[in-house]
């Protein structure tokens, strides 16, 4: 956009509560990060193999409470109990953990729910693992906070497991939810892993303000993995890479430019500017790529040449997530 | 602002109820105006809008109040419902 003359600014707006790693640069200043965890979510995912979804070990966040509703966003919303439970299997879903499920509400947080998409995609059981259900109206929700290993993390760095309590109460406004919608249903009861997951991310960050003015979706694609992601300016980008990436179980990302006036696919309203969407697809026949506006599963995606990509992307996030 | 405004934030989708669904982006200026495209889910539709505009979208009508910076180079668009026009002529 073109509010602010700062454009550079606007590309992934400075949050520096979302992430201890550097938020992501203009596309030229763009590199890629090699190094590998210690352990990461490998020692969780082992973990949960042995029917122990939540070490106990983690940090417990002690609130169950609610994050602060942010007041630009939030149109009056107060917190309501959903009638729910974290996973519904809806029809046209794979798994009962599915990236159809996305739907993101009036929060600027796309690079979350983009991320939660995209591993829902990737690696649906990850997501499965991610929520423990208290048996007390409470569900805790895992996280992994990358920690620097020695002064400086001279020493590399790994993922410490962060667990946070949230209630299923939601924000909501005339009986909806204002962020991320309740996906599936199953008479009265409403699928709540995206709304709980994006409050569990809120209330660990410190509200839904510090997550609404954009972010990194590397960032968070590696707090829910607890693995490194990549990042590559969008120019850099082949098709081989993303059908690679995507094949074989990579969460994918893709960020637009916050400035579209005189680019066709902005102007036409096929792209939005400064929004995270979801990779899900590469036709290598056709050579496109399908991307997938978090907004709604009912939006019709959008299909890109891979020249188009290279010319209208800005950055692209890969997560390993196994 | 109206009780009945809603905000929407770029970026975001705000849900107005009945399944109307409608996200803001695309925010620059045209003509020395600000605008910002306004996207409907259901049925899919997106339309670059200016202050003082109204949309009919499922048999329901908006206004587009105000078209704005919201900080921090956000920008934020406000929308009213308008009530049905009533059918016929004055």
């Amino acid at each position: 956009m073109n509010v602010s003359a700062d454009a550079g600014a606007l590309q992934v707006r400075p949050n520096t509560s979302v992430s201890s790693t550097p938020k992501a640069p203009p596309a030229s200043n763009l590199t890629s990060s090699s190094t590998a965890p210690k352990q990461a979510g490998d020692s969780f995912e082992t973990s949960t193999k042995k029917a122990a979804p939540m070490a106990l070990d983690a940090p417990q966040n002690s609130g169950g409470g609610n994050p602060k509703i942010d007041p630009s966003s939030g149109n009056g919303a107060t917190y309501q109990r959903v009638d729910g439970r974290p996973f519904i299997q809806g029809a046209g879903d794979a798994n009962v953990v599915d990236w159809n499920d996305i739907d993101q509400g009036n929060l600027a947080d796309c690079f979350v729910m983009s991320s939660l998409g995209e591993v829902a995609k990737a690696n649906p059981q990850l997501i499965q693992n991610a929520i423990k259900d208290n048996g007390d109206g409470t569900y805790t929700v895992r996280f992994y906070e990358k920690k620097g290993d020695g002064p400086f993390g001279w020493f590399g760095h790994h993922y410490d497991p962060v667990d946070i309590k949230v209630t299923p109460d939601l924000p909501m406004n005339g009986g909806s939810p204002v962020y991320a919608g309740t996906a599936d249903r199953d008479g009265a009861q409403q699928e709540l892993w995206p709304a709980l997951m994006e409050k569990a991310y809120a209330q660990w960050k410190g509200g839904y303000s510090a997550i609404g003015n954009g972010g990194n979706p590397g960032d968070v694609m590696a707090a829910i993995t607890g693995k490194d992601s990549t990042e590559k300016s969008g120019k850099d980008v082949t098709l081989e890479q993303l059908n690679q990436a995507l094949s074989g179980g990579q969460a994918v990302t893709a960020g637009t430019f916050s400035n579209g006036t005189g680019k066709q696919p902005y102007d036409n309203g096929t792209l939005s500017t400064w929004h995270v969407y979801m990779v899900t697809g590469v036709d290598m026949s056709s050579g496109t790529v399908t991307l997938r506006n978090p907004w709604s599963p009912n939006l019709p995606d959008t299909n890109l040449s891979i020249a188009d990509f290279n010319k209208y992307i800005s950055y692209v996030d890969f997560n390993p997530t196994r | 602002m109206s009780s009945s405004d809603v905000t929407i934030q770029e970026g975001g989708q705000a849900r107005l109820g009945g399944g109307l669904d409608v996200g803001a982006s695309n925010f620059w200026e045209e003509g020395g105006q600000l605008t910002c495209a306004l996207t409907f889910t259901s049925p899919y539709r997106t339309e670059r809008v200016r202050q003082g505009q109204v949309l009919e979208q499922s048999g329901r009508r908006l206004e587009v109040v105000r078209i704005q910076s919201a900080g921090g180079g956000k920008g934020q668009v406000v929308v009213r419902e308008l009530a049905p026009q009533a059918p016929g002529g004055p």
